[in-house]
């Protein structure tokens, strides 16, 4: 058993408030100056550019974590990770079927770029990621577990679009999962300011949307960077476990 | 505060359907208050408030319940999940929903001399 360091919350150049300098490639080798060994794709409503991320990855070693940062009815952010590409591709229908139809302004909010895993454009999404689906929060986890991934309420701590900020507490629905705190907040301040969380396994993300953002507050114990492995972890079960740091690793 | 306004008079003059909490019109409304951040309703509400918002989620009977408000507004045509509408029941808060958006709901309410806390 090992610590592999890990940055669960990535965006891509999809994500209109994401930098265009967010390419797969441009990613990985950000990643992998920080030393990071599994990093999480997680653009708004869409994981159109997961799988070219997957690619760039494969080759530099790094593993990739496919997923969405769904907007739910409550304008909470939340996670969805996926072991199957194929429950992640299921999944990306049924969140843009609970978007609204709203065509991306990119003057106003930037562009939505689709890319392969060599950085390259290979078109742009019309609908507006930005937007919240009309799936509740609730719906989301049930919904998620049934297709075998993993929920993560996102960024809990923040002033905004966070599950604590907009629907006060945890839900019960939402249980057994993590959650994830921001680069702005120690766990322990997080546990000392919302009580609520203080009992699930806390998870730290960079949320980066440009280059220099990506980097490492989670260290995960593991014996391989495997889907099975890393929920071990995130369950503090049979050994494994995440370690959290203020600063960056 | 207002004087001996009760939930069943904002039934009627918001023409609010009752989703949940039927036995429990005869509240009394102290205050309003506004807002679809639970986390901000949690820490701003009070005993007796009439709570104005969009939000659906069976956390708003809890967050309810919590603050002891006499009734709460889903606003804007917002349908409450069952699970809320259970709830409501079981914790005995009228759940009121109307087709109004909350800024409606809130002048309407106003008018009728409910007025929001106002701390120091």
């Amino acid at each position: 058993m090992r610590l592999f360091l890990t940055d669960l919350h990535i965006h891509t150049a999809l994500s209109p408030c994401a930098e265009n300098e967010m390419t797969p490639p441009a990613i990985i080798t950000a990643a992998q100056a920080k030393g990071l060994e599994i990093i999480g794709i997680c653009d708004h409503n869409s994981a159109e550019n997961v799988e070219a991320v997957v690619k760039a990855g494969a080759v530099c070693g790094i593993t990739v974590i496919g997923g969405i940062e769904v907007q739910t009815v409550e304008d909470v952010h939340v996670l969805t990770f996926f072991r199957h590409p194929d429950a992640l591709s299921a999944w990306q229908k049924e969140v843009y079927s609970a978007l609204p139809e709203v065509e991306n302004d990119e003057e106003r909010f930037g562009e939505q770029l689709i890319m392969d895993s060599n950085g390259r454009v290979t078109g742009k999404l019309c609908t507006f990621l930005l937007g919240s689906t009309s799936m509740s929060v609730d719906y989301v986890a049930k919904r998620v577990r049934e297709l075998d991934g993993l929920v993560i309420p996102a960024h809990v701590d923040r002033p905004s679009f966070s599950l604590i900020r907009n629907l006060g507490f945890v839900p019960d629905m939402l249980e057994p999962c993590c959650m994830e705190i921001s680069r702005n907040i120690s766990a322990e301040e997080a546990r000392d300011r919302f009580p609520s969380i203080a009992r699930f396994p806390l998870v730290k993300s960079s949320d980066a949307h440009r280059l220099s953002e990506i980097a490492c507050y989670t260290g995960i114990w593991i014996e391989s960077a495997s889907w099975d492995e890393i929920l071990l972890a995130l369950k503090f079960d049979k050994g494994r476990s995440v370690t959290l740091r203020d600063t960056i690793m | 505060m207002s004087h001996g306004v009760r939930v069943r008079d904002i039934v009627d003059a918001l023409e609010c359907e009752v989703a949940a909490g039927i036995g429990h019109l005869d509240n009394e409304v102290s205050f309003g208050y506004s807002s679809d951040l639970l986390s901000d309703v949690m820490a701003g509400a009070g005993p007796g408030d009439v709570w104005v918002t969009v939000q659906v989620h069976q956390n708003i009977v809890a967050v309810g319940s919590l603050t002891g408000v006499s009734a709460i507004v889903v606003a804007g045509g917002a349908k409450p999940a069952p699970e809320t509408v259970l709830k409501a029941d079981e914790e005995g808060i009228p759940l009121l929903t109307t087709t109004k958006p909350s800024f409606e709901v809130i002048g309407l309410l106003y008018l009728m001399g409910i007025r929001g806390r106002v701390r120091e």
